[in-house]
C-alpha cells in the first residue's frame, strides 16, 4: 500500500491505494500455479507454436507478465481460461515478432488434444498466425484448438453466430487455398 | 459434431473435477475419459522433467520474484487525488462547482484523433471532463494534459457489467481509478475526486472494460475489442 497525499481545494488528506507492487504473486504462489496449470500452459504453448524451444520461451514469459500481474488472476474466476488467454497474447507476440515463423511440429502431434478439437486445420492455421489479426489467431485457436461451437466463439469475441460463421468460412477458405499452394 | 464438451470445459474440469453434469458426461465418453487421462499424464511427466521449485529458481523467474516491489517513482506520485466527502463543506462545495460550470462538449483535435477512441459497440463508452482555469470541457476523444489540469473519468454504459477502469501510462504503470465493481446503466463518474496533474509529463491511457479484458490489456498491447473501450492521453508542454 503506498499512502498518498492528496490536496484538493485547500484541502489535504490521506488516500490509501494499492500500487503496482501489490500485483505481484509470490514464491509460494508462482509454485503453486506451475504445479497446477503449469502443463497445460505448455501444451498450450507447443500447440500454437509448434516448436518446444519457443513454447518454453512463452510459458516462461506468460509467467513473468502472470507475477507481475497477479492481482488480475487472483481475482479472475475461469483460471485456465485467463491463463490460455495470457499464454495465447505471448505466443502471439512472439510469432508477430517472427514473421517467418515456420512451425516444427515434431512434438505437438503427440500432444493430447480435446474430441472437439480439429487437429488438421489446427495444423495449417498455425502456419498462418502471422498472417492472421489479433481476432483471427484467436478465432483460429478457439475453433480448431479449444473445439468451442459457433455460439460459444460468438460470446467470447462478442461476435454475433453471423460473423463467427462467415468469418470461419473466410479463414477455412485461406486454409485450403494456402494447402493448395503447398501441394 | 459429438456433444462432447469444448477443450476448454475439459481443461477446466481436469484441475478440480467436480461432481455435476460433466463429470457425468466424461465418465460416460470414452473420448473425454480418454483427453483427461492423457492430461494427467502430460502433468506428471511435466512436473517430474522440471519440478515447480526449479522453474522458479531460472534466472529470468527468480529475477522477477525478486525485483524490488517500488523500482520507480511511483505513478501515483504525479497526481494529487482531489478531497474526499470526509468534510461535508468540502464536497458541497465541489458539488455547487461542479454543477455551474456545465461543461461544453468540445473535441480535441489531435493528429490522428480518430484513432484515439474506441468505444464498446454501443455497451460502453468513455468520457473525460476537464476542468483548465476554472473551465470545464467534455471530451470523448484523446485528451491532451497540462500541469494544474484536472480531470475526471466518465462512463456510460448500456447494461449493468463488472467493469474496471485505470490509467496505463506509455511506461507501464498502472493507475486503477475503481476495480471490478458493477456498472449502472447510463452516465456517471467513475470515481470521486479529480485527478490533478503535476509537472512530470504523463502520456498513457484511460482504459475501461471487463476485468479480463483490462487484465488481459495490462500484460500485452491495449487494443481494441467488444470489452474495452480506451482514451489516450497526451502531455501538453505549457
Amino acid at each position: 500500500m503506498a499512502a498518498i497525499a492528496a490536496h484538493s481545494h485547500g484541502l489535504s488528506l490521506t488516500v490509501r491505494v494499492k500500487t503496482v507492487s501489490q500485483n505481484k504473486l509470490t514464491e509460494a504462489e508462482v509454485t503453486s500455479i506451475y504445479r497446477q496449470y503449469g502443463a497445460l500452459m505448455l501444451r498450450r504453448c507447443k500447440l500454437i507454436l509448434r516448436d518446444e524451444a519457443l513454447a518454453d520461451d512463452a510459458l516462461q514469459n506468460a509467467f513473468i507478465k502472470l507475477i507481475r500481474h497477479g492481482a488480475a488472476f487472483r481475482e479472475a474466476d475461469a483460471k485456465v481460461r485467463w491463463l490460455y488467454r495470457l499464454c495465447d497474447r505471448v505466443c502471439f507476440d512472439v510469432i508477430k515478432k517472427r514473421k517467418s515463423h515456420q512451425a516444427k511440429d515434431d512434438h505437438a502431434k503427440h500432444l493430447p488434444l480435446p474430441p472437439q478439437a480439429d487437429p488438421v486445420r489446427l495444423r495449417e492455421a498455425t502456419t498462418l498466425l502471422s498472417t492472421l489479426d489479433d481476432k483471427e489467431q484467436r478465432l483460429a485457436v478457439m475453433a480448431f484448438l479449444d473445439g468451442m461451437s459457433q455460439g460459444e466463439i460468438g460470446v467470447a469475441l462478442g461476435w454475433s453466430r453471423q460473423t463467427v460463421n462467415k468469418k470461419l468460412s473466410a479463414l477455412k477458405t485461406r486454409l485450403r487455398q494456402s494447402r493448395s499452394e503447398n501441394e | 459434431m459429438s456433444d462432447c464438451p469444448n477443450g476448454l470445459d475439459l481443461d477446466e474440469w481436469s484441475i478440480e473435477q467436480p461432481p455435476g453434469s460433466l463429470a457425468d458426461h466424461i465418465a460416460g465418453c470414452e473420448k473425454c475419459t480418454a483427453y483427461i487421462q492423457r492430461l494427467a499424464s502430460e502433468r506428471a511427466a511435466f512436473l517430474t522433467q522440471e519440478p515447480p521449485e526449479a522453474f522458479v529458481h531460472r534466472p529470468a523467474i527468480a529475477a522477477e520474484l525478486n525485483r524490488p516491489e517500488v523500482q520507480k517513482r511511483p505513478f501515483w506520485t504525479r497526481f494529487t487525488y482531489g478531497a474526499l466527502a470526509s468534510l461535508a463543506t468540502a464536497a458541497i462545495a465541489l458539488f455547487v462547482m461542479l454543477d455551474r460550470g456545465k461543461p461544453t462538449q468540445e473535441r480535441l483535435p489531435l493528429p490522428g484523433s480518430t484513432a484515439d477512441i474506441i468505444r464498446m459497440k454501443g455497451q460502453l463508452a468513455l468520457s473525460v471532463v476537464l476542468k483548465r482555469d476554472g473551465k470545464q470541457t467534455r471530451y470523448h476523444g484523446a485528451i491532451q494534459v497540462r500541469p494544474r489540469d484536472e480531470i475526471r473519468v466518465e462512463l456510460t454504459t448500456s447494461q449493468e457489467t463488472s467493469l474496471t477502469v485505470g490509467i496505463r501510462t506509455d511506461d507501464g504503470e498502472w493507475m486503477p481509478l475503481r476495480e471490478g465493481f458493477q456498472s449502472a446503466v447510463g452516465t456517471g463518474p467513475v470515481h470521486d475526486d479529480a485527478i490533478v496533474f503535476d509537472n512530470t509529463p504523463t502520456r498513457g491511457w484511460i482504459i475501461a472494460g471487463t476485468p479480463d479484458a483490462v487484465a488481459s490489456a495490462l500484460t500485452g498491447t491495449i487494443e481494441d475489442s467488444d470489452q474495452l473501450t480506451r482514451v489516450r492521453i497526451e502531455w501538453m508542454s505549457e
